[in-house]
């Protein structure tokens, strides 16, 4: 097991260098952020100091070097946009998304399981071909369409919940609604799938053979089976999740690291989209870890390895 | 009398399918749903010509479902009084290319970067292995918006972007099957043969993979067409007077309060097709497992 975590633990490190020199090389091909942060008419030798002083006359490869030689110092860079340094930026905006993506992930499983085993209790029965069309569509909807959907009918039309904005639990409904909806159509399928699988097999029967209750059977010796897939797709959501708090939270105006980034990247403001590419990969790699190590404690067969 | 038999036996593989089709209603609707969707997009644009373009100011912003003018206008008209209809067909058109470039490109790509990698293994099939992490370990719409923000947003570079987010699935399912297909007798006597590697690859192993490949296919390119869509919401993708079903729903959001069918249309239809081709794959799956076909097959039987 710690054998497997290391070796894990290495590739993700390797992961996110390959994604971080890409993604450096990349933006340093979207143009000369001069032409957005000076005036129009500024004069050329204005133009060339400032690209002097944030050393973007330098050849690439000596920017990425001076680069590595400040990430080794823990220094992200400067922010342009915010004159302030990047990791702080980024580190202010990380809480908000995690906070959102955590309470909808939490929202999303507990639901999947209980509508998944249900449906799963009795497949092709009303309530599974009722959950799956349901759950199907929900997996089918784009979330930036419900998003402005959602703001036409509760905020313009019946005024119920704030249009955008963070504060108290009503900014929170349609934001955290949003991005539940796909998550939650799609684990639903899995855990009907897995569920389906463990009620049928041999230890439920012996369960059920010598007595168990049914509830009992159900929630204890099938569900903690049927879970081990739901965990291994749950993690793939981590990422999903990240896309659609992009989506929410430039609709919703919320200043997590999805706005953040597109704000960055907009605005030619390489330090902050770097910090964030590589905080934002950093996050999602610690997630698939950790559910890794939650698997092997669920998994017995694994655990002993 | 052979040939009867034989005949007969085509038929009845027909009424099979067609009666697995008959079990599942939601898949047969599905099914006629998206069929329309691709005939609407390979001929709609030529038959309704030129009215997509046609501007008639007066019926601006024109509410949809009233019988007063053209059927044209039964949905509605946009803010340049522009016919509903007639640009949902015109995005059809662009939104399927898209998608459907993309998913075939990406297939491809991730299918044989897969069968390499599963074939031959050791250093290069990890190498293939690591990129497709890559790709995973990060938010494919912020990846997308970064690349598309660079190069400019053009046709080509969204199918390019789109196809190269979605390739870790296909990479990772052709290696895997691969991986399975590699030991088996076949292989080992094409070998022994003198087949070069190649050969192997494409001509005995490759063939194999093709279901497993095109079921994702099929549910991939919802997700493809859900990602392109949500590109032009923000600005990077298909860029006007090029329009698909996403950049409608977003020059529709700007109208909201007093054209709500503009992002609504649009966005309904996105779904409509996303949730039947979820549906479709699902029915496929289930006739491709030997395991479950036989939910489907009972019905039908009973008769013979």
């Amino acid at each position: 097991m710690r054998q497997y975590l290391s070796k894990r633990i290495f590739s993700s490190i390797l992961a996110i260098t390959g994604l971080f020199v890409m993604v450096f090389f990349l933006a340093r091909l979207t143009g000369d952020p001069g032409h957005l942060y000076l005036p129009i008419d500024a004069p050329l030798e204005v133009r060339k100091e400032f690209s002097e002083k944030h050393g973007f006359n330098d050849p690439i490869y000596i920017q990425f070097g001076k680069f590595l030689g400040d990430l080794t110092d823990g220094n992200l860079g400067y922010s342009l946009r915010k004159e302030r340094p990047a990791i702080d930026i980024v580190l202010e905006a990380i809480p908000v998304t995690l906070s959102l993506a955590a309470v909808a992930m939490t929202i999303a499983l507990v639901g999947a399981i209980l509508i998944g085993s249900l449906a799963a209790y009795r497949p092709n029965g009303i309530f599974d071909r009722i959950s799956r069309v349901v759950s199907l569509t929900a997996a089918s909807a784009p979330d930036f369409w419900v998003a402005i959907t959602a703001i036409l009918i509760f905020s313009v039309s019946l005024g119920w919940l704030p249009t955008s904005g963070i504060g108290g639990v009503p900014y929170w409904i349609m934001p955290i609604g949003i991005l539940v909806i796909r998550p939650l159509g799609l684990l639903v399928q899995v855990v009907r799938g897995s569920m389906i699988t463990a009620l049928s097999s041999d230890f439920v029967k012996t369960a059920r053979a010598k007595g168990v209750k049914e509830k009992a059977v159900i929630f204890k010796h099938a569900l903690r089976n049927g879970l081990l897939p739901v965990i291994t797709v749950a993690g793939d959501q981590a990422a999903a999740i990240a896309n659609g708090a992009v989506i929410v939270e430039t609709i919703f105006g919320w200043p997590g690291i999805g706005k953040l980034m597109i704000d960055s990247i907009m605005q030619r403001d390489f330090a902050v989209v770097q910090a964030s590419i590589l905080i934002t990969a950093i996050v999602i790699l610690s997630i698939n870890i950790i559910i890794d190590i939650a698997y092997a404690v669920l998994d017995p067969r694994i655990r002993h390895k | 009398m052979q040939l009867i038999l034989e005949k007969n036996h085509l038929m009845n593989k027909f009424r099979k399918i067609f009666s697995m089709f008959m079990n599942d209603k939601l898949a047969l609707i599905s099914i006629i749903f998206l069929l329309f969707m691709v005939f609407l997009a390979i001929f709609g644009p030529s038959l309704i010509s030129e009215s997509y373009t046609k501007m008639n100011l007066r019926l601006r912003n024109l509410e949809p479902f009233s019988f007063d003018h053209h059927f044209m206008y039964f949905f509605g008209a946009d803010a340049l009084g522009r016919s509903m209809i007639a640009r949902l067909i015109l995005a059809t058109q662009n939104t399927m290319f898209i998608a459907g470039s993309a998913v075939i490109l990406s297939m491809t790509l991730g299918g044989v970067l897969g069968l390499i990698s599963g074939y031959y293994g050791g250093r290069i099939g990890n190498l293939i292995m690591r990129l497709a992490d890559i790709i995973m370990s990060f938010p494919s719409l912020l990846l997308a918006v970064i690349v598309l923000y660079m190069f400019d947003p053009g046709l080509l570079n969204l199918i390019i972007v789109l196809a190269f987010t979605r390739m870790p699935i296909y990479m990772r399912t052709a290696r895997a099957e691969v991986l399975e297909i590699r030991e088996r007798l076949f292989v080992s006597a094409a070998i022994s043969m003198g087949a070069s590697n190649l050969r192997i690859i494409f001509k005995h192993i490759a063939p194999l993979t093709i279901p497993t490949l095109i079921t994702i296919a099929t549910l991939d390119f919802a997700f493809v067409m859900l990602g392109e869509s949500a590109l032009s919401f923000l600005g990077v993708g298909i860029q006007p007077p090029e329009v698909t079903w996403g950049l409608m729903v977003a020059q529709g959001r700007n109208y909201l309060q007093i054209a709500w069918w503009l992002a609504f249309f649009p966005g309904l239809i996105i779904m409509l097709v996303a949730l039947s081709l979820n549906l479709l794959s699902s029915w496929l799956r289930i006739v491709l497992d030997p395991r479950q076909r036989w939910r489907l097959e009972n019905i039908g039987d009973k008769s013979e």
